[in-house]
């Protein structure tokens, strides 16, 4: 009689193998499956099983990276998706966090060469789910400033666990934008025109994002980094400190280090 | 297995804040919380007894508010699908630890699991798995359930599932293995009628040799459920999607069993999500079936009776 771990690994074989288990190296009749009426085959009754973990996991991964699925179309993204799912299957009970990788796979798919882009597409569409999911702590508000008194450039900040920065060669924004219109529309996205750096963080419940010109970029690094928030305000003229301080500092993207 | 026999572990009494004015008074029925009905349900704040929440759905620090502000209106019921109480590997422990975090934010009303596996070498498998019902597979469940409940410090409800095939070495009839689960480890049974109807149509299971098989106390929820219905060169299965409407076989399959179970009831829409009013109704379909036969359900349970 197969013990309840072997038959649970046979399962899981079969479960995942996206053929008909061959790779799973066991007779699938040491699952016991009882052949019941006759009226559907073992195989059958375990394909169902099959199809479920399949198309749940890419229903997952099409929630997670809308702006990938409609840059490639749904049967492109579902032969990614199901390599994606045979590499990396989830190892956590929470499918909100699955596919946090996916970005680095398509990175590595020597298929995706014609769209060198897309994976930091996918890196974008991640930092959106990633503040959503994000464990909440406090930031660092305008009130806090005024409290700091002559502490204050010598004060020390860490990115709220929300915050991501996103870089890119690729205008990711144009890109999402267009993406995600109407299908008829004609525009197209000049992948010359230039990159983008993106702050995503979370305001409230919602998520909201910020293009980060070249000074906005080289504080917010130097913040998140640990520099003493004087010296990362150090490049910035005078005009641009109070905008930047407003922007940034208090507006929920960083915290006080500790 | 270090084996044990639990019958002293006692639900945690409704914390008083969820006993307020403002909450219905009747407890019977309630609906699945689910994400796109978050604004609308807090703003239209529905006739319902109590609201199910799909505790890996919650378990992050905003999902958790918006559970937070839905106890302050109704009490919550934390139903958890990924424990994997029948994998024969140990319990993921990280995930016990989020479970007991949520347990103690929201303090439930209820807390339920499932009879099933879902893991496998560390790998969740997103789905609820089929159980042979051998004692092997009792012993399992009955030492992870005990260590779920130590975890929580309250009784757990555990689900009959609907699966699409059985095995051979099966001991057991499943109304058995329930009853024997709930009398090892002093656990709840979560009894989901649909379930037990789809496993009727898909094994030829007896749903209503199930009921007899259990101890009428023991059942402490029950679920209802829409199911889909796939035929395939002329032989049927039926899908437990919780896409639809609960069925007419089903509703009957409810009536009967209210004759020996006395239990809030609760409707299960998780695919084709319908708009909330669609739901409250089916919560308060079943409200009506149950204030309708539950007196005699009732007395039949102070009876002891077992005629069905």
């Amino acid at each position: 009689m197969t013990s309840l771990m072997e038959l649970q690994r046979l399962f899981a074989c079969v479960l995942r193998d996206a053929g008909q288990s061959d790779g799973c190296g066991n007779d699938q009749e040491m699952l016991l499956i009882d052949p019941g009426r006759g009226d559907f085959s073992p195989a059958e009754r375990l394909s169902i099983y099959r199809n479920h973990h399949r198309l749940s996991l890419l229903a997952a991964l099409q929630t997670h990276y809308p702006t990938v699925l409609a840059v490639i179309g749904a049967d492109a993204f579902a032969h990614l998706a199901g390599d994606y799912v045979d590499r990396h299957p989830p190892l956590d009970a929470r499918l909100a966090f699955y596919g946090a990788d996916f970005a680095d796979f398509l990175d590595d798919d020597p298929r995706l060469r014609a769209l060198p882009y897309l994976a930091d597409v996918a890196r974008f569409d991640w930092a959106l789910i990633a503040a959503q999911i994000a464990a909440e702590d406090r930031s660092f508000q305008v009130d806090d400033l005024a409290a700091l008194g002559d502490e204050l450039s010598e004060a020390r900040f860490g990115p709220h666990p929300a915050a991501r920065i996103v870089r890119s060669p690729y205008p990711l924004l144009a890109i999402r934008d267009l993406a995600l219109a109407d299908p008829q529309n004609e525009a197209s996205v000049d992948l010359a025109a230039g990159g983008c750096d993106l702050l995503i963080w979370r305001q409230g419940n919602d998520v909201i994002w910020q293009l980060l010109d070249r000074p906005a970029l080289n504080f917010v690094t130097a913040l998140a980094a640990g520099s003493p928030l004087g010296e990362a305000l150090a490049g910035i003229a005078d005009s641009a400190l109070s905008a930047i301080i407003t922007s940034y500092l208090v507006s929920g993207a960083f915290c006080r280090a500790t | 297995m270090n084996m044990s026999f639990r019958t002293d572990v006692h639900r945690r009494p409704m914390p008083a804040s969820q006993i307020d004015a403002t909450a219905p008074a009747d407890l019977a029925t309630g609906i699945g919380l689910r994400a796109p009905h978050h604004q609308a349900i807090l703003r239209e704040r529905p006739e319902i007894g109590f609201l199910e929440i799909h505790a890996e759905n919650y378990m992050t620090d905003l999902s958790v508010r918006v559970a937070l502000a839905a106890r302050e209106i109704w009490p919550i019921s934390v139903h958890g699908v990924g424990l994997s109480l029948g994998g024969a590997e140990p319990l993921d422990r990280d995930h016990l630890q989020r479970l007991a975090t949520l347990v103690d934010a929201v303090e439930p009303m209820l807390v339920s699991e499932h009879i099933a596996w879902c893991r496998q070498g560390g790998v969740y498998l997103n789905d609820l798995l089929p159980l042979p019902y051998t004692e092997e597979a009792l012993d399992v469940l009955v030492f992870h359930v005990d260590e779920v409940q130590e975890r929580l410090k309250c009784q757990i409800l555990l689900e009959n599932p609907s699966t699409y095939l059985s095995y051979r070495h099966s001991t057991l009839s499943e109304g058995e293995f329930l009853a024997e689960l709930a009398r090892r480890s002093g656990c709840g049974l979560l009894l989901d009628v649909n379930n037990l109807y789809v496993n009727q149509r898909n094994h030829g299971f007896d749903s209503y040799q199930t009921f007899a098989e259990l101890d009428p106390r023991t059942v402490k929820e029950i679920h209802l459920a829409g199911h889909h219905v796939v035929t395939q060169a002329g032989a049927t299965i039926l899908i437990d999607d919780h896409g639809s409407p609960v069925s007419d076989p089903v509703w009957s399959l409810y009536d009967a069993a209210l004759r020996r179970f006395t239990a809030p009831t609760l409707i299960e829409w998780d695919s084709h999500l319908p708009t909330l009013d669609v739901l409250v109704a089916e919560a308060h379909q079943a409200d009506m079936r149950r204030r309708g036969p539950a007196m005699s359900g009732a007395l039949g349970t102070v009876r002891g009776s077992a005629n069905l």
